[in-house]
């Protein structure tokens, strides 16, 4: 077993005998793998004490926000294309002119 | 920077992952069962801090491929999620706990994500090793708040994990890399419309995100399944790597998409086909990964903050309350058909060598060739 493996393997133990512990503690707690996923359990558990008009404004601008962040991430993706773009053009201009 | 050295970086990077994630989860979650959070700041805590977390990490990784401080950059966000969890212990901080977390997950991630994309340029490995225990970070952290655990445990073992990180973490020379380099792809050209493949594996994210809110099992509620699921997710993803770099993008990727989505489907009646179809569903998140990070080599943090753009964008509907665990089965299977459909299209186009030639057998051609 190279090193790498009897890392690895130490590592899974740890990991498995970490959440077996800490799993059978909480026999009434329901889970799924993402944040976003409990996020909505909360929030619906939480919908008898939260009114739609406290609701509706964060959602908004929740979704305003994304919206922004959507836009900011297209933006990057061009500006680092049209970089990518510039640079291999220059770089086979100057392959041209060197040959 | 050596062989040895990458690993240990690597296996640092991904254990702070998780406990990263599991701090701020046990932050959010132990807020809510402590009532630091009053039910009307419920969702703008949640909102606001998935839109802080993966929505900020592009402007981050554009930020950090610019300066090339990719460790600065994940020591500061290991650090800001390190000191979130106790900011919230203070009463009346919890907003900016929360924005602490967000902002310090956003810049860790970046930081260590871009590292790991640049561990083994062109293949999967490093980057589903990374990315794969971050469930686990979150499944721990959840179940640990909800529980009102204390969250000093968590920050205890950050803050040492943080201090290896520092340590350890070197960014890998330009030909540095402790697999073998053959198998690995050379940078996609970025010819016109390489933006709408950008765009669609982008999509394959999102609706790999929404479809991941939608699938909620009945028996999820057994204690038990928690570690299994949990396991099936963090194996997926660290699979998906392996298995794309040893068969190809396009065959692993596609195929595991049409496999998971009657599992998926199946799984509400049978957990052991659930089971299955939660790791085949979570293989294809580091093969999309670096299906980006190809299109844009200089900048992998940028690229890794696109895949958490779309993530977060796929999840939003679910996040904000509605109800997409409703859906007919029927609308899931086609989804993840749709989305193998799409990712195969984008995988095709955007270079045929690398992605349809396992690295084994670029290796075994390239051995009889000298």
């Amino acid at each position: 077993m190279t090193a790498t493996a009897r890392r690895l393997t130490i590592l899974s133990i740890a990991s498995t005998a970490m959440l077996i512990r800490v799993a059978p503690a909480m026999a009434d707690v329901a889970i799924e793998p993402t944040l976003p996923e409990k996020a909505t359990e909360i929030l619906q558990s939480a919908g008898e004490t939260t009114t739609t008009s406290t609701v509706w404004p964060v959602v908004i601008l929740g979704l305003v926000l994304l919206v922004v962040l959507v836009a900011a991430a297209a933006l990057i993706t061009w500006a680092v294309l049209r970089l990518r773009r510039s640079r291999d053009s220059g770089s086979s201009t100057s392959e041209g002119s060197g040959s | 920077m050596r062989g040895e050295g990458l690993r240990l970086s690597l296996g640092v990077a991904a254990l702070t992952h998780a406990a990263v994630d599991a701090a701020c989860a046990v932050l959010l979650f132990g807020a809510v069962t402590a009532a630091r959070i009053t039910p009307a700041g419920i969702l703008p805590a949640f909102l606001g801090y998935g839109l802080l977390a993966f929505g900020t990490q592009p402007v981050i990784g554009f930020v950090a491929d610019r300066s090339g401080s990719y460790r600065h950059i994940a020591a500061a966000g290991a650090a800001m999620a390190l000191v979130a969890p106790l900011v919230a212990l203070t009463p009346g901080a919890i907003v900016p706990a929360v924005l602490l977390a967000g902002l310090g997950n956003a810049a860790f991630h970046v930081g260590a994500g871009a590292f790991s994309l640049k561990v083994t340029p062109g293949r999967a490995l490093a980057p589903g090793l990374f990315v794969a225990p971050g469930a686990a970070g979150l499944a721990i952290g959840t179940v640990a708040g909800r529980a009102g655990a204390s969250p000093w445990p968590f920050v205890l073992v950050l803050a040492v994990l943080t201090t290896m990180l520092v340590a350890t973490l070197r960014m890998p020379e330009a030909r540095a890399v402790f697999v073998q380099t053959p198998g690995a792809r050379a940078p996609v050209r970025p010819a016109p419309g390489v933006e709408y493949l950008l765009l669609l594996v982008l999509l394959v994210v999102t609706v790999r995100s929404f479809v991941g809110t939608a699938v909620v099992y009945p028996w999820r509620t057994e204690p038990w399944m928690l570690v299994v699921i949990t396991m099936a997710v963090v194996s997926g993803k660290a699979l998906g790597g392996a298995l794309a770099d040893r068969f190809g993008r396009l065959a692993v990727g596609a195929t595991t998409l049409l496999i998971a989505a009657p599992l998926l489907v199946a799984g509400a009646a049978w957990p052991l086909l659930g089971i299955a179809g939660l790791l085949a569903f979570n293989v294809t998140m580091p093969i999309t990964l670096v299906a980006i990070a190809d299109v844009m080599p200089k900048y992998p943090g940028s690229a890794f903050g696109l895949t958490c753009v779309a993530l977060i964008t796929g999840a939003f509907p679910a996040l904000i309350g509605l109800r997409v665990s409703a859906l007919a089965p029927w609308v899931l299977v086609v989804t993840v058909v749709g989305s193998a459909i799409v990712l195969s299209i984008a995988i095709l186009r955007l270079g045929a060598h690398p992605i349809l030639v396992p690295a084994s057998r670029v290796v075994a051609s390239e051995g009889s060739t000298s």
